[in-house]
């Protein structure tokens, strides 16, 4: 069997344990002591009453032995009183004299012991206790045996030693348990930190790597753990940093030799030479910047405000790429609500989602047809071309990255459409493509509204 | 005295490319490789505009840009950039960036950029602009199509005077209503179409060769047909 993970429930079951085995131990422990401290107290008292009966015992000349007992041991030992028993016996172990309950008296089996003997128990059923005594009587040797009726009104020590036990076990027992719900509490109370110290870790993600646990309030024999924690937080932070310098470092070392040989083409060639080496030149842009998009969604959003009007991205991004359209003869239209939608996401990967869904529309779009793009209250953002349309086969396959449905399309790398999903999802927000009433791809995008994440936090 | 453009790129190559595109253009140029040079230049010569890496081998481009705004000096400038992202054009036009272009960019628009700034704010400001076939005159506020006089209305010349600086480009329904109405925005909500409308009808007849396109529910882009 194994403990469980809880410190709380281990400390518990182990009390449990100890409590449980000292209630067991202890009730046999104080019994014995009680039983044998009473039989100690019940053999000096039996001695004692011996040595007092045996000096006022005469031996007359015929061989009779003569009690001579004052007033109170008269009545002590007499039958009617029935709680003592003593009888004398001479060496041969006959019996010479016996006062007291006639029946409790008999012979003796072994009369020449020259030690005191006890029979007898305090603890039921036993009812009579005896006591052996070798005593001189004139200058002859007898045996005095005293017995008492254990179960006399007036004989008390051996109801007192099977009595004791419970009252202590109870205290014991109320004592013991105290200490169990003293236990839990301290236990809570102790633990009282690391609950705090779990609440104030599990609020750190890779939007506040810079935060750090603290340790003022967190116990002693905990620190180690805590000031740990700290130090791989440190080196996590400082991973995300060099990605995202390796990012940008990466992104200035290929987009200003781009810059490079797009100058030297535009200043250096004859006009009509320049047309598609541009194109090219722009294709490798393109296919860079997705590239860096793709990093930098990866990696943590560390500034700037997680929210943004998905309304204002939306009327940028189609009024950057319209010009575009319209060189390309193609129309973009923008439909968007009067008042903001404001959403669940940076400005910087929604305009990456709503710029790839935008080139993508365009691209498979015919000329002379129509790019909508339609932004509802509720956060939806749908964007429909009038090109062939996703067959239903390719649908699940689309949003992959390097997926493309012509592989020798050389112009594009496949990441436009993994690139919405992940900024998409990224932000709680979801997407799916859908047949366009009268022709053509409907992409819709559902982002996650301010009211819709006040109603499911 | 010539227009003499500062421009601050650390990469050799390119910085001899915008120089040679910036004078195809007819604007004198300097280059320079780091911001310490671009300060000691700065200190003896008047520049009209500069150019503006963001990426220099002694520091961020941004930090001169600092500088410079901070001793209430107004020179035009015009950022280039490696980088992309929102935040970092923000932080840009934040610290006082007439303009801001990413690299790879087209000659052209770097040249249209920067006139654009020396117009804006520069020794061109009420200069002439000239697209295609129609010259605009901001001084007089005329219009010129084939050399002949356009009869427009004000709220028209303005409206083609924001679509001209901004040829090729989309200028926004609501930059436009800002323009015309100013920020009280007390103009009907379709007037700025009225405008368009009628504008494009006047520049058609008078033979332009440029076309208003309208991008519904952003705005428009005027562009050179030839």
């Amino acid at each position: 069997m194994s403990l469980p993970r809880s410190l709380l429930a281990r400390i518990i079951i182990l009390h449990a344990l100890a409590v449980i085995t000292t209630a067991v131990c202890l009730p046999l422990l104080i019994d014995r002591t009680a039983i044998r401290t009473a039989t100690n107290i019940q053999r000096r008292s039996l001695q004692d009453q011996a040595m007092a009966l045996a000096g006022h015992l005469k031996l007359r000349s015929d061989g009779s032995i003569e009690a001579q007992l004052p007033r109170e041991l008269g009545t002590r030992y007499s039958t009617s009183y029935g709680r003592f028993t003593f009888s004398v016996y001479d060496e041969a172990g006959r019996e010479r004299l016996t006062m007291g309950k006639s029946s409790a008296s008999s012979p003796l089996a072994q009369p020449t012991t020259t030690g005191e003997t006890y029979t007898g128990s305090l603890q039921p059923p036993q009812s009579v206790y005896s006591g052996l005594f070798p005593v001189t009587i004139g200058d002859q040797s007898f045996m005095i045996r005293l017995s008492e009726n254990l179960g006399h009104g007036d004989s008390l020590l051996d109801d007192m030693a099977r009595t004791v036990t419970w009252p202590i076990m109870v205290t014991m027992g109320m004592l013991l348990t105290s200490l169990v719900i003293a236990n839990i509490l301290i236990v809570r109370w102790a633990t009282a930190p690391l609950e705090a110290t779990a609440r104030e870790a599990s609020a750190i993600g890779p939007e506040n790597l810079g935060q750090r646990l603290s340790t003022d309030k967190t116990p002693q024999e905990v620190q180690p753990l805590v000031a740990a924690f700290n130090v791989a937080l440190d080196r996590l932070e400082e991973g995300f940093r060099l990605q995202q310098e390796f990012t940008a470092d990466a992104a200035h070392e290929l987009r200003t030799p781009l810059a490079v040989l797009r100058a030297r083409i535009e200043t250096m060639l004859p006009t009509a030479h320049q047309r598609e080496l541009i194109a090219d030149v722009e294709a490798m842009t393109r296919t860079l910047n997705q590239l860096l998009m793709v990093a930098q969604l990866e990696q943590p959003e560390h500034e700037g405000p997680r929210e943004c009007d998905v309304t204002d991205v939306a009327t940028q991004e189609v009024a950057s790429i319209a010009p575009l359209a319209i060189a390309s003869r193609r129309t973009i239209e923008l439909s968007v609500p009067d008042s903001p939608v404001v959403v669940r996401g940076s400005a910087q990967s929604h305009s990456w989602a709503i710029r790839n869904l935008l080139e993508n529309a365009l691209r498979h779009t015919p000329e002379n047809s129509s790019v909508e793009v339609v932004v509802s209250a509720d956060g939806t953002v749908t964007v429909g071309d009038r090109g062939p349309g996703i067959p239903l086969a390719d649908r699940a396959k689309i949003f992959q990255r390097f997926w493309r449905s012509d592989r020798h399309d050389s112009q594009h790398a496949g990441l436009g459409l993994s690139i919405v999903h992940r900024a998409v999802t990224a932000n709680g927000g979801t997407i799916a493509v859908e047949d366009r009433t009268g022709g053509g791809a409907l992409f819709r995008v559902k982002l996650v509204t301010l009211a819709d994440a006040d109603r499911a936090p | 005295m010539p227009m003499r453009i500062l421009v601050v790129e650390d990469n050799v190559a390119l910085l001899d490319l915008i120089q040679k595109g910036l004078r195809q253009a007819q604007l004198e140029c300097r280059g320079v490789t780091t911001i310490a040079d671009a300060m000691a230049d700065l200190e003896t010569t008047r520049y009209a505009a500069m150019v503006l890496d963001c990426s220099l081998p002694d520091g961020d481009g941004l930090a001169l840009l600092d500088v410079l705004r901070r001793s209430n000096n107004a020179i035009p400038i015009v950022i280039l950039t490696a980088r992309d992202t929102v935040s970092d054009r923000v932080r840009g036009l934040r610290a006082g960036a007439d303009d801001y272009l990413t690299k790879p960019f087209a000659m052209d628009e770097l040249v249209a950029r920067v006139e654009a700034a020396l117009r804006r704010s520069g020794p061109l400001s009420g200069r002439a602009m000239t697209l295609s076939n129609i010259v605009l005159e901001p001084a007089g506020r005329e219009v010129f199509v084939d050399g002949h006089r356009l009869e427009v209305s004000s709220r028209s010349f303005e409206v083609l005077e924001a679509l001209m600086q901004r040829a090729g480009k989309t200028v926004t329904k609501r930059a436009l209503e800002d323009l015309v109405f100013g920020m009280k925005n007390d103009g009907s909500p379709n007037a700025i179409e009225v405008y368009v409308h009628r504008l494009r009808k006047q520049l058609k007849d008078a033979g332009a060769n440029v076309e208003v396109h309208t991008v519904r529910g952003v705005g428009y882009v005027l562009s050179d047909t030839r």
